[in-house]
């Protein structure tokens, strides 16, 4: 009798954790959802009262006009956006992840002065509101002839995934074995070479980690492609299609349809780097 | 094994980068190719404007061997687009748009003066009032090009619902006119009637929000015209908390709380007032004439809905805030080839074969030689209507010289903030005048 | 001993190789910072527009033209209310979902997956979806809540005064939150399990446990995590600038600074406003330094 009680709590405790999970699962991802559907209805079902909160229909239409830019999408060019975010982003993360394991590795395996005020000064770089950088960075990128060039842009991305970057690194070499390289170094190798050999191997998943979480934060950007580039052809993905909004007509099936697949890369990234991600968004706030 | 993994995994990642590294770089090599004449001007969201407008540069190419590259901009980014531009000094060739560049940014000496054109034209082609728009101390600053006439949209079938008479009628000076529809009291009273919020109708769709350049500050500033304010009087003394300016604020007051605007209009976009009369939610918006080429029979307001009603007038007489669309050059060394395109989209052949293309109503011509033609001849009412309204266009510093510091002013919000004022804040309309007055008199100062 | 000796030098010479290895970085970190704050704080004493060609010494005037805007203050306001307020709602919330991940069942993996995507998800397209959601005409939220009866009249969440703050609060934790709920997950699963075992075995309830063990192995974690979610909150920009474009009274300063250098064309009021932003962060960097000054002395 008191075995089939407890079963019972057991299960309706159960039943209850899944519920509060699914229902705050349920709210959360809500606007995501409305996002794929809207942009999956056909346009005269969009500016209506009588919306159903399923879906209904399955209408491509909206994804075909903002892909190969016909009817309203016509002065987009999408596929330019999605290729120039991907050279930025991904430009843009290796020069990082290249200064940062380095500066990472010297951070956590040498003695010197100020080391530790220098590693938080540079967390204090990383707390830095972009709005404040972003004048100056524009004049800066006008005298250097780089205005409307995706070079302005994986100069500037560097100024909030460099920062992070750092810290991440220096929070995986924290925890790595001290012996391994002492070891590599008694058979002769050179710092240098001893970093590249021995510690980015063994670093490889932080250094996947703070290269998927530069990709997302870089993605997503929108004040310096916003304020740097005019040029339709050089802009970003995360801004290219906002320009449907403020138009004459805003067609919000559109709107959405590019939203989500300007969305779908990094969810791709996410899903294959997660396990190192988390433990490196772990890191990087833990240690600190 | 998983060394080499690791390994291969290294290299194909620090391969990837230096190959967009490289792609990058070469990104930003193609910049400097002359010929080519740069054109920005204002997206449209009518594909037959659009190839107008290709077919002319395309013509102009095989004509000269001078290609013209349009950049289309949407209404919102334009202006923000165009600051950076010119601080970074990468403008464009040209501008063709509405809300004049040249005078406004007269003083970074980027706009090349063009005097010669219109003499060469003939000024009487334009007329002195739009050639005045743009000519600052003595210099012509902007062509007058075409103009994209704003209009009073509405819905006929609910205004003959609700008992009003939908025959045009003419006045003594020839003028189109609905009877009961004529002054800014009538449309309001008419909103009111037509309105149904309750199933979600709504008379009066004006735009109340900072998100809408363009719709707000044009609904605003021609009521405020149209009562007799001014931003400046003629000693060129702030002017804008005049008793006339009041009377304009207190009637844009009146709207708001007439409950015939729904509260959505405090956040719109430039779109959003489209997009509700398409969808048949309202009845009166005012707007460019984008609406008419996107009616259908599936759409909830038909085409044979659709009336656009004479521009109303208050006590001062009727203005529209619409500078027309001008043609602004820039220097930047390729003044020559830009000069040549201009003189070609004026010329009335040139024009002419544009229309009849795109036909009439989102444009519609400014120059004497082109409006005389026989295509314009037979136009339907609601075309006649919106050509009748083009004439009553004025721009911010009306009815004195144009001032750069009037248009900056005009383009950093000043009129669509003293309708958010209105309608976020409830601010009284001395209030806002005074809010007004002190914008406009820090900017003249400054 | 030679051996000792050798080795001592050794890692004196090492370390001085070592420092080096920091160079690059720190030479790129001086040039995006430094450049930008010493030209913003030169500039923000000279007239500076994009409509003017050149530059001239006014003093203070670029701050009183800020300091005298009215929504200056509303800005001040609004942008300790988000930073707080955001801060909060997004410890809160990420902690209440990492104690349900902390859980081990079937998915959660996916779970997680669900729950991370609001910061995956690129701003600019949940902003929209949102901004699609709230439409006081079409938008779902006002379908679904006068479908329920709760409303009779649509409401225009972004347009009303107060409502439009909230709504952008909301938004602002919703986009944040995963961050956090990742931080702490990662501290709670630091927690030796012993501890809970013991608890268990004295027979304390889930509460107690909850802020008897819990809760102060997690100390350090919070306490990293609340400072940076506010000063992370206190930075924010594109929900504010997506959303409302700073109408409706929902500027923060970093947004007004926008508005000043972009829309109002006056970069040398942006300057001004810039510095001012640099003053309050200054001041949360210094709070910042201590609480850890005082964590290394413990």
């Amino acid at each position: 009798m008191t075995l089939n009680k407890n079963k019972l709590k057991k299960t309706s405790s159960k039943v209850l954790f899944f519920a509060v999970l699914i229902l705050l699962i349920v709210l959360i991802d809500f606007p995501i959802y409305w996002m794929v559907k809207s942009s999956l209805t056909s346009v005269d079902k969009m500016m209506t009262r009588d919306v159903s909160l399923g879906i209904t229909e399955l209408d491509f239409s909206s994804y075909k006009n903002i892909w190969n830019g016909t009817d309203y999408a016509s002065q987009l060019k999408f596929k330019d956006y999605l290729i120039n975010s991907l050279i930025v982003v991904l430009t843009s993360s290796g020069i990082s992840i290249a200064i940062a394991t380095l500066a990472g590795y010297s951070l956590s395996r040498f003695k010197y002065k100020h080391r530790d005020s220098i590693a938080q000064g540079i967390l204090y770089v990383y707390m830095f509101p972009q709005m404040i950088l972003t004048t100056p960075m524009l004049m800066l990128v006008i005298k250097l002839g780089l205005y409307n060039s995706l070079l302005s842009l994986i100069l500037v991305y560097c100024t909030f995934s460099l920062p992070y970057s750092i810290w991440m690194m220096r929070s995986y070499f924290n925890v790595l074995p001290k012996e391994l390289e002492e070891a590599a170094m008694m058979d002769g190798c050179s710092k240098l070479k001893a970093v590249w050999k021995i510690m980015f191997p063994l670093a490889l998943p932080g250094v996947v980690a703070t290269v998927t979480y530069s990709f997302i934060i870089g993605w997503s950007n929108v004040i310096y492609p916003l304020t740097f580039i005019t040029d339709e052809s050089k802009k970003m993905v995360s801004i290219g299609f906002l320009s449907l909004i403020s138009g004459d007509m805003t067609p919000w099936n559109g709107v959405m349809a590019a939203a989500t697949i300007s969305a779908i890369p990094v969810v791709i990234l996410f899903m294959f780097f997660q396990r190192y991600l988390i433990g490196g968004l772990a890191a990087g706030g833990v240690k600190s | 094994m998983k060394g080499r993994v690791r390994k291969s995994f290294a290299i194909s990642l620090i391969a990837l980068f230096s190959l967009s590294a490289i792609f990058a770089a070469g990104n930003t090599e193609k910049a400097a190719e002359s010929k080519t004449v740069e054109v920005w001007m204002i997206n449209s969201p009518v594909e037959s404007i659009i190839s107008a407008f290709d077919t002319a540069g395309t013509d102009f190419e095989s004509e000269t061997g001078i290609k013209v590259n349009y950049v289309r901009i949407p209404t919102n980014d334009f202006h923000t687009k165009l600051v950076s531009s010119i601080s970074a000094g990468v403008f464009p060739d040209m501008i063709i748009w509405n809300s004049s560049p040249g005078v406004e940014f007269s003083g970074t000496g980027a706009v090349q003066p063009v005097d010669d054109i219109v003499n060469e034209i003939g000024r009487d082609q334009f007329g002195e009032g739009s050639l005045k728009m743009f000519a600052v101390n003595g210099k012509q600053l902007e062509i007058p090009f075409m103009v994209r006439p704003g209009g009073i949209h509405a819905r006929k079938d609910w205004l003959e619902a609700a008992g009003y008479d939908m025959t045009p009628k003419v006045d003594s000076d020839g003028y189109y006119y609905y009877e009961g529809l004529q002054t800014w009291d009538d449309i309001v009273a008419a909103g009111k009637k037509i309105s149904d919020p309750a199933n979600g109708k709504y008379g009066l769709g004006f735009a109340y929000s900072r998100k809408a350049f363009g719709d707000s500050a044009a609904f605003g500033m021609s009521i405020l015209y149209s009562y007799g304010a001014s931003l400046l009087d003629a000693d060129g003394k702030v002017a804008i908390n005049s008793k006339e300016a009041i009377a304009g604020l207190n009637l844009i007051k009146k709207i708001w709380e007439s409950g015939a605007v729904p509260a959505a209009a405090i956040t719109w976009d430039g779109g959003s007032n489209n997009n509700f009369f398409i969808a048949g939610d309202i009845g009166i918006v005012l707007n460019s004439n984008s609406i008419m080429g996107k009616l259908n029979d599936t759409t909830g307001t038909k085409p044979e809905d659709l009336v656009i009603l004479p521009f109303p007038s208050g006590p001062a007489g009727s203005y529209l805030s619409a500078s027309p669309e001008s043609i602004t050059i820039f220097n930047k060394g390729n003044v020559e080839a830009a000069k040549s395109y201009a003189k070609y989209l004026l010329k009335a052949e040139t024009q002419v074969k544009m229309f009849e293309k795109m036909g009439f109503g989102y444009y519609s011509p400014l120059k004497k030689d082109v409006m005389s033609n026989a295509l314009f001849s037979n136009l339907n009412m609601n075309e006649k209507v919106l050509m009748q309204d083009a004439r009553k266009a004025i721009n911010v510093s009306f009815p004195y010289d144009p001032n750069a510091k009037l248009g900056a002013l005009y383009s950093s919000f000043l009129f669509d903030d003293a309708l958010s004022r209105i309608a976020v804040d409830g601010w009284s309309a001395e209030k806002v005048a005074a809010e007004m007055a002190a914008k406009v008199n820090e900017a003249i100062n400054d | 001993m030679p051996i000792l000796r050798r080795k001592l030098t050794l890692e004196e010479k090492d370390n001085a190789i070592g420092r080096r290895f920091l160079y690059p970085a720190l030479f790129v970190l001086l040039c995006i910072i430094a450049f930008p704050v010493i030209y913003s704080f030169t500039l923000s004493f000279f007239r500076w527009r994009p409509t003017e060609v050149g530059h001239r010494f006014v003093g203070l005037k670029n701050y009183f033209d800020v300091y005298k805007d009215d929504r200056f203050v509303v800005s001040i306001f609004n942008t300790f209310i988000y930073a707080f307020v955001g801060a909060c709602g997004k410890i809160v919330l990420g902690m209440g979902l990492a104690l349900l991940l902390n859980k081990k069942f079937p998915g959660r993996a996916i779970a997680r997956t669900l729950l991370m995507l609001p910061w995956i998800i690129p701003v600019t397209a949940s902003l929209t979806a949102w901004n699609w959601m709230f439409d006081g005409m079409y938008g779902v939220i006002n379908i679904v809540l006068s479908r329920m009866g709760l409303i009779s009249t649509y409401i225009n969440f972004l347009g009303e005064k107060g409502v439009a703050l909230a709504c952008v609060l909301m938004v602002g934790i919703w986009m944040g939150y995963p961050q956090m709920m990742m931080m702490l997950l990662a501290g709670l699963q630091a927690i030796p399990g012993d501890l809970y075992e013991a608890a268990e075995v004295e027979g304390a309830g889930k509460l107690r446990v909850f802020f008897s063990i819990t809760i102060p192995s997690l100390s350090g974690v919070l306490k990293t995590s609340i400072i940076l979610s506010i000063i992370w909150t206190f930075n924010a920009f594109n929900v504010i600038w997506l959303l409302t474009r700073g109408g409706s009274s929902t500027h923060i300063m970093n947004t007004l600074a926008y508005e000043f250098s972009f829309i109002n064309m006056r970069y040398d009021k942006g300057a001004a406003m810039s510095v001012t932003i640099l003053f309050f962060l200054a001041i949360f960097l210094y709070i910042h330094t201590k609480m850890q000054r005082e964590d290394s002395l413990q």
